[in-house]
C-alpha cells in the first residue's frame, strides 16, 4: 500500500482542515477578483450578450419556444435553457446585466467548488485546496469568464465536477441514493449544457470510472483474473447502469432540444473558427486559443506525463494530454483524424479549456509539494530557501499577472466595436411604430445581441447561428450579417442579398455603427435619415411592406413545451437542493469511509546534484532555443527586400493605415516630407481608399533598367459594393542595395473658384412631420409617382437570366424606384428578385437611367466545398427554363440624394475583342464633397432596344472643382441573347397599368452613338453620387 | 398522474361563449364596446339588425391623381361623408367646388360621392371642397403641372467656354404648349459632342424654368455640339472652347542622376499666349528617343513644368524630344547637361 495508500491511511484532520481552508480562500478569491472584475468586464464578452437575450425569451414568457426577434423566428429549444432560465428568474428582482452577473459568480463558485471535489478523487485535501486556488487564478477560466462569456461552459462544468463523486462512489460502493444523485447531477449539467455532459461523459468520467474500478479491485484484495473478473463484476455492472441512466437523464431532460436537432438538422456551410486553424501559420490565433488558456500550466505538462507515467494519475492524465492534442487546432493532422466530421463543427478550444481543469489534481499536486512536501524540500536543499521561495512566488506571480492579462485584455485589445448605447436606438423602434417592420444592425459586434433582449423589434439577423434555417443566411459560411465585412466576399453578397431583397424580409431599418457599409446601403437604394445621439447612423429603404400582424411560427407539439419549461429547471432545482445538503453536511459533504486510493508522495526526490543538474539543463535548453529564436528573427528582419516585397509592404502599411512605415518605403532622395506623402493620402479617399480592405496585390514588371524598374500594381480591394481591381503605376529605385518606391504625385489641379455658389433645387416630403396625431386621414400621403419602364428584355450573359431595360420617371416629382422582377414559364412562376446596385433608385423628373435585375440560385453545400471563389455564379434552380419575365415597378416621391452636379468630362469609348471601354474624367462642378460616385451605362443593340446595363464607380472621392478618372468595362454584344421582350401587359406599374407624363426617350436621344462596337449602337449613361460624410 | 400532470400543466383553455361578426372581425359578444356596438352593419347572434347611420358629421376630400398634367389629365375628387360614429353616409347630395372648375353636384352611394374633372390647363396648385348636407370638407390641393411632352429645350447663347474655368450653360426658359413653366428640380441632361470625337455629359435641373448645369471645362480641347434634352425632345447648338497658344519654344532640359543609371528630364516653364503659365495639373506627354532607346512619360504640369526620370540603360548625349500639351506638340534635339541650379539649390 505505500505507492496505493488508501485515503484514510494518507489524511489527517488537519490536511482536510488544510484543504477545506484553502477552498474558501479559492471561494473568496473567486468573489474578489471574477466578482470585481465581472461587472466591468461581461459587456466585452462575445457570448454574455447571447446568453442574455435567451434569459430575456424566457424572461418574456416561460413556456413560449417560439423567438421571433431572429432570423425571422427561430426555436429556443436549440439551446438548453438551464442557465438562461435562472437569469430569467433573477429578472424578476433585478435588470438583465445584474442577474447575468450574479449567476456568472455563483457558476464560478460552484466550479471551485466542484474542482475541489473532484481533484479529491485524485488527491489528498491539501492538493485539492491547492488546485481550487489553482482554478482561480486559471487564466483559462480568465479568458472564458472575461473574454469569451461563456456563462454554459463554466456553469454546466461546475455542477458536472460536483456530481462525480457520487458517480465515482456508486461505482465502488452501490447505494441506490449516490445513483440517484450521480444522475440528478448529470440531467442538471445537460439542463445547462448539453456538450459539457457528452463530452465530459468520456473525458472526466471514464478515467474516473477507471479509478474506481481499481480501487474496487483494491478492496478486494484480488489475485489472479478470475477473481480480479469477480471482483469487477458488479462495479462494472453499476457503472453501466449509471450510463444507461446518464444518457436517458441526457435524452429526457432536454428531449426538445434532441427532437429540433433530429427534425431539423443544421445544413450550414461550416463556419470558420480560429481553434481550428493551424497556430503556426496563424500565431495570433495559437495565442487566443491555446497560450493564453494554458498560461504556466503549459510549464505543468512535462509533469503530468511524468505522473502519468509513474503514478495512479494515467487515466485523468491520459485525458489531459488528448485534450491538449485535440486543442491544437489545425496546427496538426491529429485533431481532424480523431475528430472526423465533427472537426468542422467542433470549436476545438474547449478541448483546451477541459485540459486545464483536468490538470488541476496535477496542478495541485505540485503546488502541495513545492509548498509542504519532498519537492520544497529537495529544491531547498538544492538551491536554498530564497531560490525555493523565488520559483514559488515567480510562478504564482506569473500565473496571476496571466490570468489578470487574460481578464483585461479585452481592453487593451478591443475585441468588440465601443460601448454603443441602445436606448436611442429601442426608443427609435417604439417610436412612430417603426417596430412593424425589421431592423438590421451593422458594426454593433455582439452588442447587437443585448440591444434585441431590450426590444420587441424583429431583426433579420441573430446572434445565434446555429439555430438559423433561412436558406439566405445558411448558404454562406457567414456567421451573421452584422459582421459581413470580416467574412469577405461570401459575407458580403449574403448582405447584399437581404439588403437589396429588404421588401421579401420586411426589412426597413438598418442601424450602421460601420461607415464601411455605406456605399452599399447607398447604391442598394437605402436612405440615411439621422444620426441617433448614441452615434449610430440610421439607414431606411422607403417603400417596404410592413409585416404582417401573424407572423408564421413553428409551435412544438404541447408535451415537448411542458417538458421544455419544466424539466430543466426541476433538474436545477434538484441539483441544487442536493448540493446545499451535502455543502451543509461535516467536511463539506466527504464521505470519510470512503475508498479512494490517492497517489502517494516519495520520501526525497533524488540527490541535489541531480537536481542541479537537471536545473542546469533545463536552463541551458530553454536558453538556447531563446538565442537560436532571436537569431532567426533578426536574420529574417535584416535581410533586403526585393522590388515586389517594397511595394507588397508599402500597400500593407497603406491598408493598415501605417503611415509612418508606409514612409520609409519611399525613395530617401526624392520623396517629400511625411506631411506632404500624408496629404495626398488623405486627399484621395473615396471608395477604395476610405471604404475599402486590400484582399491581394500582384506585381507585374513593365521595364527595368539598372536601378530603376517600372510596375503594374493589380490591388483587389473588398468594398461593400464588390471586389474591385484596381491597377496602379509604380516606379522602384534601388539605393544601396535597398529598393525604394518613388512617391506618386497628385494631380495638381486648382479649383477655378475661391468662393463657389451654388443654386441648387431641394424638397421636402412633409410626410407625418405635422401636428397633427392621425395616421388614418391620408393627409400625409403623395401619390406615387408615374414611373415608366421600357424597353425590357429577359437576357442571358454567361448562363445568367437578367431583366435589362430603361426606366424613365414619367412624373414632376422626384421618385424613389424599385423594382421587382419574376421569371416565368407560361402561367408558372419560378424565381424573383429586386434590383440592386445597376439601378438608379433616384430619378429626377424626366430622368431615364438602365437597370438590371439579376437571377441568383441559392448556393448547395457541395458547390460551397473548397475554398470561396467571387467569380461563382449559381444559376437560380428553375424547375424549368423561363419563357418570359414579369416585371413590377413601384416609386415613391422622395426628396433626398439627389446630387446631380458630377460631370463627365473627355467619355471615350474603346474596344477591345468587341468589349468596349467607357472612360473620362468625373468632374465635381457643384459645391458637396462627392463621396462616391456610380455611373449606370445602358447599351442599346443595333436596333435601338436595351441590351445590357451595367454600374462601374469612380474610385476616389472628389472634392468640388476637382476630378477624378474612371473606366470600366463592358461585355460583348454576342456573348447576350435575348430570351424574350417583356410586353406591356407583364408589366405593372404602382398596381397599374404604367401611364406617362413625359414621352419615353430611346436610343437616339440623350445617348452617346457608338460607330465602332459591334452589336451595340449607342449608350445611356446616368450618373448618380453618395455625398454624405467622405473618410478616408 | 404524469398525463394529470401534464394535463395541468397545459396552459389550453376551452369554453364557450357568444361572439358577434362585424366587418373587423369576430369577438365575444361581452367585449363589444359602446363605440364599436353603434357601427352600421352590425351583426348579433341569429337575427340581423342593421343600424342606420345618423346624420353626416365629417366630409373627407381626396383629390387625384398627385399631378394633373395640363391639357391632358382628368382630375378624380372624391368625397367619404361619415356619422359621428364613423358609419359612412349611405345616400345624400354632394357638391364639390374646384378652384379651376365649376362647381359639379354629386349623389353618396355607400358613402362615397365621386365627380371627374377637367382642370383648365394653367398650372398651379389649386384647391378644393365637398360639402354634403351643409357639412363642409377640409381643403384639399390639387396640382396642374406643365405637359412636360411638349417642351422643347433651346440652348441659351454662349460665349467661348475658357479652359479651366467653371461656365454656366443654361437653356431658354422652358415652357409647355399652354406656356406654363417647367416646375423646378425636372431632370434635363445636357450632351457636348467635341470635335476629337470625346463627349461631355452633364445633368442639368431646371432651376427657375431654365435647364441650368455648371462645367469645368477641363481636359477638353475643342468645342463641339451641345444636345439639350428634355424626355424624349432635343435640340444642339454649336458651342466652342477658347483655346490658348504657346508664347514661345517650351525649354526641355536632361541631365544625369547620381547613383542611378537614368536621366532626369525637366520641361518648361510652359507659358502662354494669355500672359500666364499653362494651368496646373494641365496634362503632359515627353517622349524621349536616344539611339534605337525610346521613353515615354506622361504627367501634370506643376507650377509650369514638368519633371521625371527616363531610365536609359545606357546614358547617350543627344536626344529627341516630343512634348505634348493642350497648346499643341513640339519636338526638339536636347543635348545632355547639367541639374538646374534652382532644383540643385533646393538639394
Amino acid at each position: 500500500m505505500n505507492n496505493n495508500p488508501a485515503y484514510a491511511d494518507l489524511v489527517t484532520g488537519s490536511d482536510e482542515s488544510d484543504g477545506l481552508r484553502l477552498l474558501l480562500v479559492a471561494l473568496a478569491g473567486v468573489v474578489l477578483f471574477h466578482g470585481g472584475l465581472l461587472p466591468f468586464t461581461h459587456g466585452n464578452t462575445y457570448d454574455a450578450f447571447i446568453h442574455m437575450f435567451f434569459a430575456d425569451s424566457y424572461h418574456r414568457s416561460w413556456f413560449d419556444t417560439w423567438e421571433p426577434r431572429w432570423y425571422t423566428g427561430f426555436a429556443t429549444t436549440s439551446y438548453p435553457p438551464g442557465s438562461h432560465m435562472t437569469i430569467a428568474v433573477l429578472m424578476h428582482v433585478m435588470p438583465l446585466r445584474a442577474a447575468f452577473v450574479v449567476v456568472q459568480i455563483c457558476a464560478l463558485l460552484l466550479l471551485t467548488t466542484g474542482v475541489y471535489r473532484f481533484s479529491l478523487l485524485w488527491v489528498t485535501a491539501r492538493p485539492a485546496g491547492c488546485a481550487a486556488i489553482a482554478l482561480v487564478l486559471s487564466s483559462s477560466i480568465s479568458e472564458t469568464v472575461h473574454l469569451f462569456g461563456q456563462l454554459p461552459t463554466i456553469f454546466s462544468l461546475g455542477i458536472f465536477l460536483n456530481g462525480l463523486p457520487y458517480a465515482y462512489r456508486w461505482i465502488v460502493s452501490g447505494k441506490l441514493t449516490n445513483l440517484f444523485a450521480a444522475v440528478i447531477y448529470a440531467a442538471a449539467t445537460t439542463a445547462v449544457h448539453h456538450v459539457t455532459t457528452i463530452f465530459g461523459g468520456a473525458l472526466f468520467v471514464l478515467p474516473l470510472g477507471l479509478q474506481a474500478l481499481r480501487a474496487s479491485l483494491e478492496i478486494e484484495h484480488a489475485k489472479g483474473v478470475l477473481a480480479s473478473l469477480r471482483a469487477l463484476r458488479d462495479p462494472a455492472l453499476r457503472g453501466f447502469l449509471l450510463a444507461v441512466l446518464m444518457i436517458a437523464a441526457i435524452i429526457v431532460t432536454v428531449f426538445p432540444y434532441w427532437s429540433w436537432s433530429v427534425n431539423d438538422p443544421i445544413t450550414q456551410v461550416p463556419i470558420p473558427h480560429g481553434s481550428r486553424e493551424s497556430f503556426i501559420t496563424r500565431p495570433d490565433l495559437g495565442f487566443i486559443f491555446f497560450v493564453l488558456p494554458w498560461g504556466t500550466a503549459l510549464l505543468l505538462l512535462p509533469y503530468v506525463v511524468f505522473k502519468t507515467a509513474t503514478t495512479r494519475l494515467w487515466p485523468l492524465g491520459l485525458s489531459v494530454l488528448v485534450c491538449f492534442v485535440l486543442g491544437t487546432g489545425g496546427t496538426t493532422p491529429i485533431p481532424r483524424a480523431i475528430l472526423g466530421g465533427a472537426f468542422d463543427i467542433l470549436t476545438l478550444d474547449r478541448f483546451t479549456f477541459w485540459a486545464t481543469i483536468l490538470i488541476l489534481p496535477f496542478t495541485g499536486f505540485l503546488i502541495d509539494g513545492l509548498l509542504y512536501g519532498c519537492t520544497g524540500k529537495a529544491l531547498r536543499m538544492a538551491f536554498g530557501r530564497g531560490a525555493h521561495r523565488f520559483i514559488i512566488g515567480a510562478y504564482f506571480l506569473t500565473t496571476v499577472a496571466i490570468a489578470v492579462f487574460a481578464a483585461i485584455l479585452p481592453t487593451i485589445q478591443p475585441t468588440q466595436p465601443r460601448f454603443i448605447d441602445p436606448a436611442p436606438i429601442v426608443q427609435f423602434l417604439e417610436d412612430d411604430e417603426h417596430d412593424r417592420w425589421r431592423y438590421l444592425t451593422l458594426g454593433f459586434g455582439d452588442q447587437f445581441a443585448y440591444l434585441s433582449s431590450l426590444t420587441t423589434a424583429q431583426s433579420i439577423d441573430g446572434n445565434y447561428h446555429s439555430a438559423r434555417r433561412l436558406p439566405d443566411l445558411t448558404r454562406f459560411s457567414v456567421e451573421r450579417l452584422e459582421n459581413a465585412k470580416f467574412s469577405g466576399i461570401p459575407g458580403l453578397g449574403s448582405l447584399q442579398q437581404f439588403l437589396i431583397n429588404a421588401d421579401s424580409y420586411q426589412l426597413k431599418y438598418v442601424f450602421s455603427n460601420d461607415d464601411f457599409y455605406d456605399p452599399l446601403l447607398h447604391f442598394s437604394g437605402w436612405t440615411r435619415l439621422n444620426r441617433l445621439t448614441n452615434g449610430v447612423a440610421v439607414w431606411e429603404k422607403p417603400d417596404v411592406t410592413p409585416l404582417p400582424s401573424i407572423t408564421p411560427r413553428r409551435d412544438l407539439p404541447a408535451v415537448h413545451t411542458a417538458m421544455w419549461g419544466t424539466l430543466p429547471p426541476l433538474a436545477l432545482g434538484l441539483a441544487a437542493l442536493l448540493f446545499v445538503f451535502s455543502s451543509l453536511q461535516r467536511n463539506f459533504g466527504r464521505v470519510p469511509e470512503d475508498f479512494r486510493p490517492v497517489t502517494a508522495r516519495k520520501s526525497d526526490l533524488g540527490s541535489e546534484f541531480q537536481l542541479r543538474v537537471a536545473a542546469l539543463i533545463g536552463v541551458v535548453s530553454i536558453a538556447s532555443i531563446a538565442v537560436f529564436g532571436a537569431w532567426l528573427g533578426i536574420q529574417k528582419t535584416n535581410a533586403p527586400m526585393t522590388a515586389q516585397q517594397t511595394i507588397e509592404v508599402y500597400f500593407d502599411d497603406i491598408d493598415f493605415r501605417r503611415f509612418e512605415q508606409a514612409y520609409e518605403n519611399f525613395d530617401p532622395i526624392s520623396r517629400p516630407s511625411f506631411e506632404e506623402a500624408m496629404f495626398g493620402w488623405r486627399w484621395e479617399g473615396g471608395l477604395l481608399a476610405s471604404y475599402g480592405k486590400l484582399v491581394g496585390i500582384r506585381t507585374n514588371l513593365i521595364s527595368a533598367s539598372g536601378d530603376i524598374a517600372k510596375w503594374d500594381v493589380e490591388l483587389d480591394w473588398l468594398t461593400a459594393l464588390a471586389l474591385k481591381s484596381e491597377t496602379v503605376e509604380v516606379t522602384t529605385v534601388k539605393r544601396n542595395g535597398q529598393w525604394f518606391i518613388v512617391p506618386n504625385i497628385l494631380r495638381p489641379v486648382q479649383t477655378p473658384a475661391r468662393l463657389q455658389r451654388g443654386n441648387e433645387v431641394t424638397w421636402n416630403v412633409v410626410g407625418r412631420r405635422q401636428p397633427r396625431f392621425e395616421t388614418d386621414l391620408h393627409r400625409d400621403r403623395l401619390d406615387r409617382p408615374r414611373v415608366a419602364l421600357h424597353g425590357t428584355r429577359l437576357i442571358t450573359h454567361n448562363g445568367r437570366y437578367s431583366l435589362v431595360g430603361a426606366l424613365t420617371n414619367a412624373d414632376a416629382d422626384p421618385a424613389m424606384t424599385s423594382l421587382f422582377g419574376n421569371l416565368v414559364a407560361g402561367k408558372t412562376w419560378l424565381t424573383g428578385n429586386a434590383a440592386g446596385i445597376v439601378t438608379e433608385q433616384r430619378l429626377l423628373p424626366a430622368e431615364t437611367s438602365g437597370f438590371r435585375i439579376d437571377f441568383e440560385g441559392v448556393l448547395s453545400l457541395e458547390d460551397e466545398a473548397g475554398s470561396f471563389d467571387p467569380s461563382t455564379y449559381i444559376p437560380p434552380k428553375l424547375d424549368q427554363a423561363p419563357t418570359g419575365a414579369k416585371i413590377e415597378a413601384r416609386a415613391l416621391v422622395v426628396g433626398s440624394d439627389m446630387y446631380r452636379a458630377v460631370a463627365l468630362n473627355n467619355l471615350r469609348i474603346t474596344t477591345e475583342s468587341n468589349r468596349p471601354t467607357i472612360s473620362g474624367l468625373a468632374v465635381n462642378t457643384g459645391t458637396e464633397t462627392a463621396t462616391i460616385v456610380r455611373i449606370i451605362a445602358l447599351l442599346y443593340d443595333m436596333n435601338g432596344n436595351p441590351i445590357w446595363a451595367d454600374a462601374g464607380f469612380v474610385e476616389t472621392n472628389i472634392y468640388p472643382g476637382q476630378s477624378a478618372p474612371f473606366s470600366f468595362d463592358l461585355p460583348a454584344r454576342q456573348d447576350i441573347t435575348v430570351v424574350e421582350p417583356v410586353g406591356n401587359d407583364a408589366i405593372a406599374v404602382n398596381g397599374s397599368t404604367q401611364q406617362t407624363d413625359t414621352g419615353l426617350p430611346g436610343s437616339e436621344i440623350g445617348t452617346i452613338p457608338l460607330t465602332n462596337v459591334p452589336g451595340y449602337s449607342a449608350i445611356r449613361l446616368h450618373v448618380s453620387t453618395m455625398t454624405h460624410d467622405p473618410l478616408f | 398522474m404524469l398525463r394529470f400532470a401534464i394535463c395541468f400543466l397545459l396552459p389550453f383553455p376551452a369554453f364557450a361563449d357568444t361572439f358577434v361578426s362585424d366587418a373587423f372581425g369576430i369577438l365575444p359578444q361581452a367585449e363589444i364596446s359602446d363605440a364599436r356596438a353603434s357601427w352600421a352593419g352590425l351583426q348579433t347572434g341569429s337575427a340581423s339588425i342593421t343600424i342606420e347611420p345618423q346624420a353626416p358629421d365629417a366630409v373627407l376630400l381626396f383629390i387625384g391623381a398627385k399631378s394633373l398634367v395640363a391639357g391632358k389629365d382628368e382630375g378624380h375628387a372624391v368625397a367619404l361623408s361619415l356619422d359621428e360614429h364613423g358609419n359612412l353616409i349611405q345616400d345624400a347630395a354632394a357638391r364639390f367646388v374646384l378652384e379651376t372648375n365649376d362647381t359639379q353636384n354629386a349623389t353618396m352611394r355607400d358613402g362615397l360621392a365621386d365627380v371627374f374633372f377637367f382642370p383648365a390647363p394653367i398650372a398651379g396648385t389649386f384647391a378644393g371642397g365637398a360639402d354634403v348636407a351643409g357639412v363642409q370638407s377640409a381643403r384639399a390641393l390639387y396640382r396642374v403641372i406643365a405637359d412636360l411632352e411638349s417642351v422643347q429645350p433651346q440652348l441659351a447663347s454662349t460665349d467661348p467656354l475658357k479652359t479651366e474655368n467653371f461656365e454656366v450653360l443654361s437653356s431658354e426658359a422652358l415652357v409647355d404648349q399652354f406656356g406654363n413653366p417647367v416646375e423646378d428640380g425636372v431632370g434635363t441632361t445636357l450632351h457636348l459632342t467635341h470635335q476629337d470625337g470625346s463627349t461631355t455629359q452633364l445633368s442639368a435641373p431646371v432651376r427657375e424654368t431654365r435647364a441650368e448645369a455648371t462645367m469645368l471645362v477641363r481636359d477638353m480641347v475643342t468645342g463641339g455640339q451641345l444636345s439639350t434634352v428634355l424626355g424624349r425632345n432635343s435640340t444642339s447648338a454649336s458651342v466652342d472652347i477658347e483655346r490658348l497658344h504657346a508664347s514661345g519654344p517650351i525649354e526641355v532640359r536632361l541631365w544625369q542622376v547620381e547613383d542611378l543609371e537614368a536621366v532626369a528630364i525637366r520641361v518648361g516653364p510652359v507659358s502662354t499666349n494669355a500672359g500666364h503659365l499653362l494651368v496646373d495639373g494641365s496634362p503632359i506627354a515627353a517622349t524621349v528617343l536616344a539611339g534605337d532607346e525610346r521613353i515615354s512619360q506622361e504627367g501634370w504640369l506643376l507650377d509650369g513644368y514638368f519633371e521625371t526620370l527616363l531610365p536609359f540603360s545606357s546614358v547617350p548625349t543627344a536626344f529627341e524630344v516630343t512634348v505634348s500639351t493642350a497648346l499643341g506638340d513640339q519636338t526638339s534635339t536636347v543635348q545632355l547637361s547639367t541639374m538646374p541650379n534652382e532644383i540643385r539649390g533646393a538639394e
